[in-house]
Order: structure tokens, then sequence, then C-alpha cells
């Protein structure tokens, strides 16, 4: 279970974006984050996998607090795939950051092997992206936040990385905070759809 | 107003011990714009969008290989006069935001703009604001230099630089990206309000939902050919108005028309 407790986050010598963010995951469970742009979804994506520490509040993974160092069971992934990877390394050596990728895996995202030689800016948006999902795939992953990971790409490659999440989400019991405006796309993929507005800033 | 005729495009590359290859990034394809109507040419990234964009205005790089006739208003449209016309009877909304100049000021940079397509001197400075505020941006957005703005709000300050002036042609390149859906819509909205009043918009995009709430036409490129070009309307349904499996299969894969994965790309 990932939790959320009364997470609060300001930006330095700012006011703060949310001070009471409470949310609860369950393994293999996907859920929808819907609200405007700019209200502090991504920042709250970003809190609940380690990226950014709260100012208030704490992130439980089964009730501890999150782990810090090595690997973090729960990862972050991103609308523009170029912003999280390293340009100056080859796909090989982003794809095995974490631990080398099963071929099982790379096949399902039809990545190909001549990728490992090429540099990011050599991948197009989608083929960047689902790099970048196998780079999370790692043994020790637990939960993924994946925040517009598909709204830059043309339908049909939305559709085929939501279907291999869903799988994953299915069989290896996976959860998934799915943070979107897209409506339709979460009514698709998501058990539930949480209002950003109702879960961190109180009635 | 535009028409394309068998226009493909290759880049040139040398291969091992100096051999020359060309590769055919585009067509051949044939496209024609009218006046009024807005045409949303749609397909994944990789498809060639941008390249046909580019070859409209003349600006495709160095190693570039163009054959096929591109004529506007019955004229051929040749590299003379693309320089001629750019910024005046046709505007180029770029896709990446590093077109803007980032040493002026974004109100200074829409007034350029204005300048260019023949509006006087003193004028310039009411029109990009009145452009900017067009698209929602105030006097601090018009003050700011590029490098201070959002990517959602720099792509705006490219769509008032392409629209302050007169142009009759406008092409704006994946002009909703990183736009949230209000602002997208106001965007939309307005290209659409320009067509409506006599100019032609193609609308380059991979946002297939947001191009049919404001297209007449959609053009669909797959990996650099033509797939099909269908009235907006034969996008519902289960896509039986559809011509070609791509397109059905790209209407039938969005969230809200069953989400489904094509069979051979599964």
């Amino acid at each position: 279970m990932l939790e959320a407790r009364a997470l609060g986050f300001a930006h330095p010598e700012g006011p703060p974006l949310f001070t009471d963010a409470t949310l609860a995951i369950a393994p293999g469970e996907i859920v929808g984050l819907h609200g405007p742009s700019g209200i502090g979804k991504s920042t709250l994506g970003r809190l609940l996998s380690g990226h950014l520490a709260p100012g208030w509040g704490a992130v439980l993974l089964d009730g501890a607090p999150l782990r810090m160092a090595g690997f973090c069971p729960v990862q972050y992934l991103g609308q523009s795939p170029m912003h999280m990877v390293n340009p100056r390394w080859r796909v090989g050596a982003i794809l095995s950051e974490a631990s080398a990728p099963e071929p099982k895996t790379l096949a399902a995202l039809g990545i190909a092997e001549g990728w490992s030689a090429r540099y990011p800016h050599e991948l197009s948006g989608g083929q960047l992206q689902r790099v970048a999902i196998a780079r999370a795939l790692a043994p020790g992953l637990r939960f993924l936040v994946a925040d517009e990971i598909s709204t830059m790409l043309d339908a049909i490659t939305q559709a085929e990385i939501w279907a291999f999440l869903t799988r994953l989400a299915a069989e290896r019991g996976i959860g998934i905070l799915a943070i979107s405006h897209d409506r339709a796309l979460l009514e698709a993929v998501a058990t539930r759809t949480l209002e950003f507005r109702e879960i961190a800033l109180g009635p | 107003m535009l028409e394309i005729t068998d226009l493909s495009i290759a880049f040139r590359r040398y291969g091992p011990l100096l051999t020359r290859r060309e590769t055919r990034m585009l067509g051949p394809l044939e496209l024609t714009l009218s006046r009024g109507e807005v045409l949303a040419v749609v397909g994944a990234s990789g498809a060639g969008k941008s390249l046909l964009a580019h070859a409209i205005f003349g600006v495709l790089p160095g190693n570039a290989v163009v054959s096929g006739a591109l004529r506007l208003d019955g004229t051929p449209l040749d590299a003379a006069r693309q320089a001629a016309l750019c910024g005046r009877l046709m505007a180029l909304v770029p896709q990446s935001i590093t077109h803007l100049d980032p040493l002026v000021r974004a109100g200074r940079q829409v007034g350029w703009a204005a300048g260019r397509s023949g509006h006087a001197r003193r004028a310039r400075h009411g029109l990009a604001r009145d452009a900017l505020a067009r698209f929602g941006l105030g006097p601090d957005a018009a003050r700011a230099y590029p490098h201070a703005l959002s990517g959602g709000m720099a792509r705006r300050v490219m769509l008032a630089m392409a629209s302050v002036g007169s142009a009759d042609l406008i092409v704006a390149d994946e002009p909703t990206n990183g736009l949230d859906p209000e602002n997208a819509g106001r965007v939309l909205d307005h290209l659409r309000s320009l067509a409506d009043r006599g100019r032609a918009v193609m609308m380059i995009t991979h946002d297939l939902t947001g191009a049919l709430g404001h297209a007449d036409r959609v053009a669909i490129l797959r990996e650099g050919q033509l797939v099909e070009i269908a009235p907006a309307t034969a996008f519902r349904g289960a896509g039986e108005g559809l011509a070609s499996p791509y397109a059905r299969a790209l209407w039938q894969a969005l969230p809200a028309n069953g989400f489904l994965v094509p069979v051979a790309a599964s």
C-alpha cells in the first residue's frame, strides 16, 4: 500500500501548493488523478516517488517511510521522456540504469535491440517513453506514478502503452497512479479516479 | 489557395566510401487547402508532418531534396517567392519554442512580426498588445524574455506573431503541445476563427480529438505517406466512414472509442 498522509508542499518563499493531500493506492490498482493544470498534480506525483521531500506530512510504503537510497520502489514517469533521461547516455545504458531489463519486457514494449547504441534524440517521443517505462520496471518496483505519460503521443501509441501498463498492474501487482487531464483516458484505464481538489485541498 | 502536387522530400546522406544515398522521408503526396478551411494533418511522431510544413515555407535543412510542385493562388511557390511571402502572405507557427529570439522581449518580437507584414511602425506596439491579449497574454508576458515564459506561453507568443499580420495562409505545427485543455481550446478556437474570416489554416497535430472539433478535413500521415484525407465528420461510430485501416485504427484507439490496440501492432 502506497499512502500519502496529510502531505503538503511549498516552493521556497512561495505559498503552499497544497497542505493536506491524502490518498492510498493498493498493489495492482490503477488510480486516476484528475485536475486542472498548475494545481500541483505533478508535485504530488513527485512527492510520492521521492523526487521531492514533503514540507508537511509523510509518504508511506506499507506503513514505513519511503526509502530514499538506492532504487526507489515508487518510480515516476513524466510527460516528456526527453527530460527524464540523460541526453549523453546511450539507450542501452539508460535501460540498465537500475538493473538489466528482461528480454520479455523489452519485447512486450516493442523495444528493438538496435536502439541500444542510439542516443535519446535519435528515438521518437513514443519510443523513448517506452524506454523510460522499461527502465522503471526493475525487480524492486512496487508502484508507478504515470504523469501525463501519453499526452504527447498519437492515439495508437497511447493505447499500446496503456495496454501494457494495465497488464503489468494485473500480472505483477504494480499499483499505478495515472495523472491526466483527459477524463476519457482515465475512465478507460483507472479503476477509480480522484479529483485533486477533493483529496488535496480539503472541503 | 495552396496546391501541393507530387511533393516528395528526401534527405541526402553520405555513406561509406563517399557514396551518396537519398532516403525518402515524405511523399509523394497531393494536397489542397482553400481559404476558409482548417485542414488538420495528423500522424504519429516521425510521420513527416513537420517536413510538410517546412517544405511549404522553404525552411528545410540544406541536405533536403524536394521534388514536386507547390502553388499558391495559382502561381508556383519557388524559393524566391517563399522568402518574399514568408511572414507576409503566409505564416508558420513553428513547433519548437527555440524559434523565439532569446534576447528580445516577447512583445517586441510580436511587433517585429507586425512590421514584417507591412504595418506602420507606430501601430506595431498596439497590434502586438492586442495579438497577445487574444491568446490570454497580458503586459507581464509582453515584457518577459522567452526564457521566463512557460512552454505554453511561448507557444501562444508564436501564435500571436503568426496572426498579427494579414497572412492568408497559416500553418501551425503542434499548436497545442504543452497547453492545458482550457488554453488548447482557446488556441484551436482562434485558428478556427481565422479560417472563418477567410484565411486558410493548416494545423499539424498528433491530437486527433482536438483536431476533429475544429477542422473541416483531416489528412492522415503515416511514415511519410498520405494515408487518407477524410472530412472531420467521417470520424464517428466505429469509423465506417473512413477508407483506410490505419485511419480507422487511429480513431478506435482513442480512449472514448474503445481504446483498441491494432492487432498488427500488439
